[in-house]
């Protein structure tokens, strides 16, 4: 089924002229920005508007009142400072060792290596949900719980938020790589750690910002396992804020108060959620604004799978 | 010490270097990975002794796997539901990706807007801010062929309820595939063009078409990637939020306190996910294969 379609397509899309190309992703573009754009045009509902049909785009009453009581409720300096931190940490955490994992099942041949990768795999593909319980009570019984160490410390170890899949994009570009790079460098004296710190990382760069922005992005909009180990609020997760909020806009007025400390003048709805929505993705959308160019080009010239 | 290492042999050396590059993910794997996978797995023969507080386990043999199969009336549905859906995603996800890589690859104006475009749904993350938009309809509202203006009325009522359910059900599926493919379409993106010209030099020399081209060239040459597409986007079907099964071991988790009943449940679920990939593996590693020989 897969080949048959991918013929046809394959096929159609070589011959149909450019402008029809073009065409087809001016469309698809609007699909891809359309939660944006939704998501700020309503940010500015007001009540009103969010139960008026005849709106759907131009909000009739302009408010910005959705903002602040987003960024109140959320509690949003605090939390994006914790999730800062966080991100900030396992990041440059999981950059670093899954590389090293990710250089060593590419390029070494080594015992046990069918082994390490089998791990890796295995990592990758079982559901956190599998065995959150088991490593709830580890955390706990070392008393990691309510810290930052369970979501910070594995990054190291090429473990966290989706690290072997990152130590997968490592590995593979690692293998495409020549043997005679290494060669080269060990004929001219390099030591095997010089050898990857000076010449693999440096060309290896486009793949540590493919790894860079997608563990961002990832680490910054993760919500179930810092909901799973923290508790305390004042150390809680952007994400997990707007979780509590998506919840509220479910529930009858009446529960809100009781509750949740939730003044009478906060009106919380779909507006509200978006305007928080908006302001936890904009971090995130202003860092990939500053990457994109080498973003996009770095992975255009040097190539994420080599030569 | 300086001299002892010299006088290893080279496979000695070089085995003793790859371990120290993987040593953090030893460590890690040991530390963080494998107690909680294996007892994870020994949890779901038995269950968790609350009164004590330990962490100790009662065994009590495959009566958690029976109750899935035997007595659980949700569990096997609402797996079976994910299961189809993924058939169609999965491939579809793949295929739409691939498409928009080679057109991004291709295409000479407004190249810059258009890599931009495919990342942004990327933005929003995998977590809360998207679903809280799936909540909201967003993603019925692109396509919607109910009360759109430009639909003429009487063509509706000619196609009848059934058709239009199928095409809004079609719509959302495509809306939801769009709004994922970014990750796959930029890899790809990558691997296309780390394909080397000259070889579509001399294949053009030859007289290849365009066809060609892609079937002995650009596909041959992206297949490590399809591979590595492949199984994250078969993750990415089974354990984004969305979906019921997870939703239905984690109640189990959280509300009712099984943890032995929902360690099993989540055991047959990584199975199921296993054989995804080890399907996903054959076909494109005897692809690869097969190209590999007849070129």
């Amino acid at each position: 089924m897969l080949t048959v379609n991918n013929d046809k397509l394959g096929n159609f899309c070589k011959k149909i002229p450019n402008f029809i190309v073009i065409l087809i992703m001016l469309g698809c573009s609007f699909i891809f920005f359309y939660p944006y754009l939704k998501m700020l045009v309503m940010s500015f509902f007001s009540a009103e508007d969010l139960n008026n049909f005849t709106v759907s785009w131009i909000p009739r009453n302009f408010t910005f009142s959705n903002y602040s009581t987003a960024l109140q409720f959320i509690n949003y300096f605090q939390n994006a400072k914790n999730t800062l931190i966080v991100t900030a940490i396992s990041t440059a955490g999981q950059m670093l060792s899954c590389a090293m994992t990710g250089y060593a099942l590419g390029r070494y041949k080594f015992r046990g290596r069918s082994i390490l990768f089998a791990i890796v795999l295995i990592a990758m593909v079982v559901p956190i949900q599998t065995y959150i319980v088991p490593q709830y009570l580890l955390y706990s019984k070392i008393g990691w719980l309510n810290t930052y160490l369970p979501l910070t410390v594995p990054a190291f170890f090429g473990y966290g938020l989706k690290g072997t899949f990152f130590t997968y994009i490592f590995m593979q570009y690692f293998a495409s790589l020549p043997k005679e790079l290494s060669e080269a460098a060990k004929v001219d004296g390099c030591g095997f750690i010089k050898n990857f710190i000076y010449i693999m990382i440096p060309i290896a760069r486009s793949s540590f910002l493919v790894v860079f922005v997608f563990a961002i992005v990832w680490h910054w909009s993760d919500y179930y396992e810092p909901a799973m180990f923290i508790s305390v609020s004042n150390k809680a997760m952007i994400a997990s804020g707007l979780e509590n909020l998506s919840y509220i806009t479910t529930i009858s007025s009446e529960m809100i108060s009781e509750s949740y400390d939730v003044s009478s003048e906060m009106v919380i709805n779909n507006a509200t959620l978006m305007a928080g929505a908006l302001m936890i993705t904009l971090p995130v959308l202003v860092i990939f604004c500053f990457l994109q160019r080498r973003f996009v080009q770095g992975i255009e010239h040097t190539g994420l799978t080599g030569e | 010490m300086q001299r002892n290492k010299h006088r290893l042999t080279m496979t000695k050396k070089q085995e003793l270097e790859g371990l120290f590059f993987a040593m953090p993910f030893i460590i890690g794997t040991l530390a963080f990975f494998a107690y909680p996978i294996i007892y994870s797995f020994l949890l779901s023969f038995g269950d968790l002794d609350k009164a004590g507080g330990t962490m100790r386990i009662i065994f009590s043999g495959i009566g958690n796997y029976k109750r899935i199969f035997v007595k659980d009336t949700t569990f096997l549905p609402e797996l079976l539901n994910v299961i189809y859906a993924s058939l169609l995603k999965v491939p579809l996800t793949l295929i739409v990706s691939l498409l928009f890589a080679i057109m991004l690859d291709k295409s000479k104006r407004f190249k810059q807007f258009f890599r931009i475009a495919v990342f942004i749904p990327f933005l929003l993350g995998t977590g809360q801010v998207l679903d809280s938009m799936l909540d909201l309809g967003f993603s019925k509202q692109i396509l919607n062929i109910w009360d759109n203006p430009y639909i003429p009325q009487e063509l509706l009522t000619y196609m009848g309820e059934d058709i239009l359910t199928l095409l809004e059900s079609l719509f959302n599926v495509i809306v939801m595939v769009l709004w994922s493919c970014s990750v796959q379409t930029l890899l790809f993106l990558s691997s296309i063009q780390s394909i080397s010209p000259a070889l579509y030099e001399s294949a053009q020399i030859d007289g290849a078409n365009a066809y060609e081209n892609f079937w002995k060239i650009t596909l041959p040459m992206v297949s490590p990637m399809m591979m590595l597409n492949a199984v994250y986007t078969i993750i990415m079907c089974f354990t984004g939020r969305n979906n019921n099964v997870l939703k239905y071991i984690l109640n189990y988790t959280l509300q009712k306190a099984q943890y032995g009943f929902s360690s099993a449940l989540g055991w047959i679920y990584f199975l199921v996910v296993f054989v995804f990939i080890g399907v996903a593996w054959l076909l494109i590693g005897s692809y690869a294969k097969h190209n590999a020989k007849g070129g």
